[in-house]
């Protein structure tokens, strides 16, 4: 089953992404921020990435970049799962490489069907 | 004479940004409403289905006793505990308004009383401006100018609000 690693500071969001993607059969790796996240991507390869953007310490969008910087995760999908919705913070998680932006609150289905979308 | 322009102006710095505090606040408040009665809803429907499994066991039926409707039940059950994980989110959008709010009062407390010359209308303005760049959403956005109008929101607020949540953008 694919590896995906939920990236957000809300240990409740991160336990809800979880939840979710567990029941579908995902195994899910958590990071409370960008670093931490990094940290991880560089010990182990995972399939997708979905993270929030405002956090401490590294941001969504700087770690989009970063792990775009990289070759194990030039292709993989990674996604952005905030609040914000403004067509400016869109654009600037597309120019850091993001393959979609999707607006809190989820829907566990849509953002399952969107997840087996961009992995295939 | 010169001192009691002074706290004056100082009393009328917190009166406005107290009042702009006050306004996130009610608008986080509001925002928690809807996701809490659904969520509650959702616990109510699968309590429900819980106890009826229980009487049915109780009865020796067992899940045969759902007499093909095994399928539906767990189709709804399904569907109840994606509103949970919906409407749980709710926490996460409360802490992030009220973080707005801490760091509006923040702000006000750093502010030394020199930097807080001329105030009224342009002070005001400059306080909304904070504001609004505080506030990340457009549907936050849109709210908090529909509060700043009429004090409440109504229906028009409330699909505002609804709007964006949920959307997915493919590039």
């Amino acid at each position: 089953m694919p590896r995906i690693l939920a990236v957000d500071d809300s240990p409740s969001m991160r336990q809800m992404v979880s939840t979710t993607l567990t029941s579908a059969g995902y195994d899910v790796e958590q990071a409370a921020d960008g670093v931490e996240a990094l940290e991880l991507a560089g010990k182990q390869r995972f399939d997708l990435v979905i993270t929030d953007v405002n956090m401490p310490n590294m941001d969504g969008i700087t770690l989009v970049r970063e792990l775009r910087g990289k070759p194990d995760y030039k292709f993989v999908p990674l996604l952005i799962l905030t609040t914000e919705a403004t067509a400016e913070r869109k654009q600037q998680g597309k120019n850091a490489g993001a393959t979609g932006w999707l607006v809190k609150p989820f829907n566990p289905d849509r953002l399952l069907a969107t997840i087996a979308k961009v992995l295939v | 004479m010169l001192q009691s322009a002074e706290e004056s102006t100082k009393a009328h710095e917190l009166e406005v940004s107290m009042e702009a505090a006050a306004v996130l606040l009610s608008l986080a408040m509001r925002d928690t409403e809807p996701p809490v009665a659904e969520l509650c809803e959702a616990l109510s429907r699968i309590g429900g289905q819980l106890a009826a499994w229980r009487t049915r066991a109780a009865a020796g039926q067992g899940p045969a006793g759902l007499n093909g409707h095994a399928d539906a039940v767990r189709a709804q059950l399904e569907s109840d505990v994606a509103v949970c994980i919906q409407s749980m989110q709710f926490h996460d959008r409360l802490i992030q308004q009220l973080s707005a709010v801490r760091g509006l009062l923040a702000s006000v407390i750093e502010r030394s009383p020199l930097d807080v010359t001329g105030f009224g209308a342009h002070r005001w303005e400059e306080m909304l401006r904070t504001l609004r760049e505080r506030l990340s959403e457009e549907s936050q956005q849109h709210l908090f100018n529909l509060l700043l109008r009429t004090g409440v929101v109504d229906e028009q607020g409330r699909q505002i609000q609804q709007a964006e949540g949920g959307s997915v953008e493919l590039f």
